[in-house]
């Protein structure tokens, strides 16, 4: 039982370890989805929005991270 | 690897090594220390039984892989490779700042040692049980993400056994400088190995999820470079940008 858990924990770490960073890449997926499919957007236009979103998101959050740290 | 062009193939076999080097440095230390307390029995015997479960993962996962229709495939793993790859390079930026410490082999290994000398006076199982266990569970934990990373570079162009083999290759370099220096590979620069395979997955993690998605990429393969030098770009960009006066900064 111990096991699993670790296991589940690790499995947790590796890609939900920050909730921003996590939630922000699903969301922006998702947006991407809809533009995609539901409002028939050009893919490859959302593509390249989807690689800025990804810059932009992973600025974000170590900027926001550091400050917090750095002020504790 | 028939009809795959170097420019995917590369950075797969890259990504995995570098990857892999990190993991396995990683359940190398555990593994040590368990054989420095112990012996190398529990050592060998927790390191095969976990070896052992990993590989029949892979083959009870293998064939799902297979069936599952290309598209879902990209986006799925597209998705857990930005989660996975935008992580690794997140904490390498903060490492690299100061912000959070960087990982250290000697301690892990000191760590370790303490653990399992505190958990046999604690214990009524026997040392050699709680140390084959910990090196069993240290091998299975590093090894889950080393088959992930494996899968998540190699499934979307048939290249799992090119990435396997870089995976491989890692294992091999680890177990053999391991066995001369015999201690801690400490000397290892983790976190800008880190840093190189967080830019590689978050720039296949954008390549597949597009993919998945619909999108059609210009020049193909060659984007993943472009993608790479972005990511790279960026989280270079942002060490410099909060890096701390004050802050020692190792690598």
């Amino acid at each position: 039982m111990n096991l699993l858990q670790d296991v589940a924990k690790e499995l947790f770490s590796m890609f939900l370890a920050d909730a921003k960073l996590s939630g922000a890449i699903l969301a922006l997926v998702a947006g991407a989805a809809v533009l995609i499919d539901v409002e028939g957007l050009n893919p490859m236009t959302v593509g390249f929005g989807l690689l800025l979103g990804c810059l932009a998101i992973l600025a974000a959050v170590t900027a926001v991270e550091a400050k917090q740290r750095n002020r504790n | 690897m028939d009809g795959v062009s170097w420019s995917v193939a590369a950075p797969a076999v890259g990504a995995a090594f570098a990857a892999s080097l990190v993991e396995v440095v990683e359940a190398f230390t555990i593994v040590l220390a368990v054989s420095t307390l112990r012996g190398w029995r529990p050592a060998v015997s927790g390191t095969l039984a976990a070896l052992t479960l990993l590989g029949l993962l892979v083959l009870a996962l293998g064939p799902l892989l297979e069936r599952a229709p290309l598209h879902l495939l990209q986006l799925v793993i597209g998705v857990l490779l930005l989660l996975f790859g935008m992580g690794w390079l997140r904490k390498a930026v903060l490492r690299s700042i100061g912000v959070i410490p960087l990982h250290d082999e000697e301690v892990a290994f000191a760590a370790e040692k303490a653990h399992l000398a505190d958990a046999a006076q604690r214990r009524d199982e026997s040392l050699n049980w709680i140390a084959g266990m910990a090196a069993f569970k240290a091998v299975l934990l590093e090894g889950l993400e080393v088959i992930f990373i494996v899968i998540a570079v190699g499934a979307g162009r048939g290249l799992l056994g090119a990435a396997a083999l870089g995976a491989l290759a890692a294992c091999i370099a680890v177990l053999a400088i391991g066995a001369i220096v015999h201690r801690p590979l400490s000397k290892v620069p983790e976190n800008t190995l880190k840093f190189g395979v967080g830019v590689m997955l978050s720039a296949f993690g954008v390549f597949w999820t597009g993919e998945g998605l619909g999108v059609e990429w210009p020049g193909g393969d060659i984007m993943l470079f472009v993608f790479a030098a972005l990511f790279l770009a960026t989280g270079a960009g942002m060490t410099r940008l909060l890096r701390r006066p004050a802050a020692e900064v190792v690598q």
